[in-house]
C-alpha cells in the first residue's frame, strides 16, 4: 500500500534512502550531476574515446610514477642503482615499474590514434582548431614525457638520448639554452630532468587537459562524419540520440580498467630491462621505437635531421585546420588532406621500419 | 551508389596517391647515408676503461669484446692514466683474448678503483658512473607475488573489457544513420551542403 502511494507521488516527494540522501548532499555541495549532460550517442564508440583512455593512461602514470619517485634518485651515481633497487629491493616495485614504463607506451599511442581518429573525421575543423593546437601541443608533451623518463632510468641508452638532446640544443642556439649542461653547470642535468619529468611536462598536461576537456565542453562533441549535422554542419543534429556525459565517463572508466589490466599483464610477460649505467663517449644503442623515425633523419643528414624532421612533423600538425578550409568531414570529400596525412604516415612507418634494421652509429660529439 | 564517373575518378586519385608514395619511399629508402666519421676519442685513461667495459656489458659476443680491446689497446696507450693499474688493464687484456669475459670485466673494473674513488661528484651531463654493471631484467623468475599481478591483471583486464562492452552504445554508427538518415554531402544525386572550397 505503501508502495503505491509512493509510486503515485512525484520523485521529489518520495522517500529518500539514506545513501540517496548522502549522495544528493555531496551533490548539493559539488554539483556532480551538472556532468549529466546530453552528447551525441556516437561519443560512446570506442574511436570517440580515445582521448578519454589517453588521460586514463596518464592517470595510471601519475599513480605509479608517484610511487616510483618515492624510491627514485635523482643523482648521477646512484640514478641506476636506485632503478635496479626498486626492480630488486622494493616490494612490488618491479611491477609498479613495469605498469608505469608501458603506461608512458600507452598513453602515446592512443594520443596517435586519438590524433588520427581527429584528422580522420575532420574533428579539427572550424570552431575547434584552438583545441587542435592543444592537443598537438600536448602529444609534443607527452613526446618529451617519453623522452625525460628514458634519461631517467641513467643507463647508456637514456645518457645517449640525453646526448642527442643536449647537442640539438646546441643547434638551435639560445633557444636551446635550457636543455645545455652549461645553464645551471653546478647542478647535474639529470636533476634537471627529472624536475621537468615529475612537475613540468605533467603539470603542463594536466593544464592543457583542462583546457582541452573545456573547449569539448564549449564546442560540443565533434558531430559523426556518417551522421547528418544541424545546420551549422559542426554540430550533431538534434534528433541524433543522446547520453549522460557520466555515461562517456562511465565507458571510459571501464576502457581505463581494462587498460590497467593490459599494462599489468605487460608488465609481468614482457618486464623492461635496465641497461648497464652510463659511460661517455660511446654510441650502442637504439633509443625507444618512439624516436626511431627521427634517429634515421639523423643516420642521413646527422643530428639536424631530428631538429629539423620534428619542426617539420609538428608544424605539419599545427597548421592543418588553417590549409584544410574545406567543410567537409567525410574522408572521401577530403581527398587531398587524406592522401598527405597517408603518406605521411607511411613516411614515418618506413622511416621507423628502417632504423630496427640499421645498427647503431655514432653521431654525437661529431 | 557511385556512378561510373565517381568512380573513375576515385581510381585516378588512388593511381596518382600510389605513384607519389612509391616516388616519395624510393627516394628516402635510396638515398645515401652520410656515414659518420670517426668520432674524437678522449685520452682519458680511466675513461677508456669505461668505454670498454661498456661495450662488453651491451655485448659479450666477439663483436663487443673487439670493439672492447680496441679502447683497451687506446688505454694502455695513453699517458693521461692517472688513476688506473695498467697491469691489471694488461692483464684484463689478456683475459678477453682467452675468451674469459667475465675475468676480463672484473679486472677493468678494478683496475679503475682508485681513479673513479677520486671523482668530485658529478654535475652537468657528467655520469657520475663507478661500476659499469651488466644490464638487470625488468624482473626475477616468476614467484607467487608475480603470478598473483598477473591473475589481478587478467582480471581488471577481462573486467574492463566486460563493463565497455556492458556500456556500448545502445546504437552503432550503423543504426544511428538508419535512424537519422545519410549526410546530404554523402549521397551522390544530392547538392553540396556548403560551397566547397577544398584544400585539394
Amino acid at each position: 500500500m505503501s508502495t503505491a502511494t509512493s509510486s503515485a507521488m512525484p520523485p521529489e516527494a518520495q522517500p529518500r534512502s539514506r545513501g540517496r540522501k548522502a549522495l544528493d548532499a555531496l551533490d548539493e555541495r559539488l554539483g556532480i550531476t551538472a556532468l549529466e549532460y546530453p552528447v551525441p550517442a556516437h561519443a560512446n564508440n570506442l574511436a570517440w574515446s580515445l582521448g578519454g583512455v589517453t588521460a586514463g593512461a596518464f592517470g595510471i602514470l601519475i599513480v605509479t610514477g608517484l610511487i616510483l619517485v618515492q624510491f627514485y634518485s635523482p643523482i648521477p651515481e646512484t640514478a641506476n642503482e636506485s632503478v635496479r633497487h626498486i626492480v630488486t629491493g622494493v616490494p612490488g616495485g618491479w611491477f609498479v615499474r613495469g605498469v608505469h614504463s608501458w603506461a608512458s607506451q600507452a598513453m602515446y599511442v592512443t594520443a596517435v590514434l586519438h590524433l588520427m581518429r581527429v584528422v580522420f573525421t575532420g574533428s579539427y575543423k572550424k570552431p575547434r582548431e584552438a583545441n587542435w593546437l592543444i592537443g598537438v601541443g600536448m602529444f609534443g608533451l607527452v613526446t618529451l614525457g617519453v623522452f625525460t623518463g628514458t634519461v631517467l632510468k641513467w643507463d647508456q641508452e637514456g645518457f645517449e638520448a640525453l646526448g642527442h638532446n643536449i647537442e640539438i640544443g646546441n643547434l638551435l642556439g639560445g633557444a636551446g639554452v635550457w636543455f645545455s649542461p652549461d645553464f645551471a653547470d653546478q647542478v647535474p642535468i639529470l636533476v634537471r630532468l627529472y624536475a621537468a619529468h615529475v612537475v613540468i611536462v605533467p603539470g603542463l598536461i594536466l593544464a592543457m587537459v583542462v583546457l582541452h576537456f573545456l573547449l569539448v565542453k564549449r564546442h560540443k562533441i565533434s558531430p559523426h562524419p556518417l551522421l547528418p549535422t544541424d545546420e551549422s554542419g559542426s554540430q550533431a543534429p538534434a534528433e541524433e540520440p543522446t547520453e549522460p556525459f557520466t555515461h562517456h565517463l562511465r565507458r571510459i572508466a571501464a576502457f581505463g580498467l581494462g587498460l590497467l589490466g593490459l599494462l599489468g599483464v605487460l608488465a609481468v610477460v614482457l618486464p623492461q630491462e635496465i641497461g648497464p649505467p652510463p659511460v661517455m663517449g660511446i654510441e650502442i644503442t637504439r633509443p625507444p621505437w618512439n624516436f626511431w623515425w627521427m634517429f634515421t633523419l639523423e643516420n642521413w643528414v646527422g643530428l639536424g635531421g631530428i631538429l629539423y624532421g620534428e619542426l617539420v612533423f609538428f608544424a605539419l600538425l599545427a597548421i592543418l585546420p588553417f590549409v584544410d578550409r574545406n567543410p567537409n568531414r567525410y574522408w572521401r570529400k577530403r581527398p587531398i588532406v587524406m592522401i598527405l596525412a597517408l603518406v605521411m604516415l607511411l613516411v614515418l612507418i618506413a622511416l621507423t621500419a628502417l632504423m630496427a634494421l640499421t645498427p647503431a652509429k655514432q653521431h654525437l660529439g661529431m | 551508389m557511385e556512378t561510373p564517373k565517381r568512380s573513375a575518378h576515385g581510381r585516378r586519385i588512388w593511381i596518382r596517391f600510389l605513384v607519389a608514395a612509391v616516388v616519395v619511399m624510393g627516394g628516402l629508402t635510396s638515398a645515401s647515408p652520410a656515414w659518420a666519421d670517426e668520432p674524437g676519442e678522449t685520452e682519458v685513461g680511466y675513461l677508456l676503461v669505461q668505454q670498454a667495459l661498456g661495450h662488453l656489458a651491451h655485448d659479450k659476443t666477439s663483436t663487443g669484446v673487439e670493439l672492447s680491446m680496441e679502447k683497451i689497446g687506446d688505454a694502455l696507450k695513453t699517458e693521461d692514466n692517472a688513476g688506473v693499474n695498467i697491469a691489471e688493464v694488461q692483464q684484463a687484456k689478456a683475459a678477453l683474448e682467452a675468451g674469459q669475459v667475465v675475468q676480463g670485466q672484473a679486472l677493468l673494473q678494478h683496475s679503475i678503483t682508485e681513479a673513479v674513488s677520486k671523482l668530485a661528484p658529478a654535475t652537468g651531463e657528467e655520469t657520475g658512473t663507478k661500476v659499469v654493471s651488466d644490464p638487470l631484467p625488468g624482473r626475477g623468475a616468476l614467484g607467487g607475488t608475480g603470478l598473483l599481478f598477473l591473475a589481478a591483471s587478467l582480471l581488471f583486464l577481462l573486467l574492463g573489457g566486460g563493463l565497455a562492452y556492458r556500456f556500448k552504445p545502445a546504437d552503432t554508427v550503423g543504426q544511428l544513420r538508419e535512424r537519422l538518415g545519410t549526410p546530404t554531402d554523402q549521397t551522390a544525386a544530392a547538392p553540396p551542403v556548403a560551397p566547397s572550397k577544398d584544400a585539394s
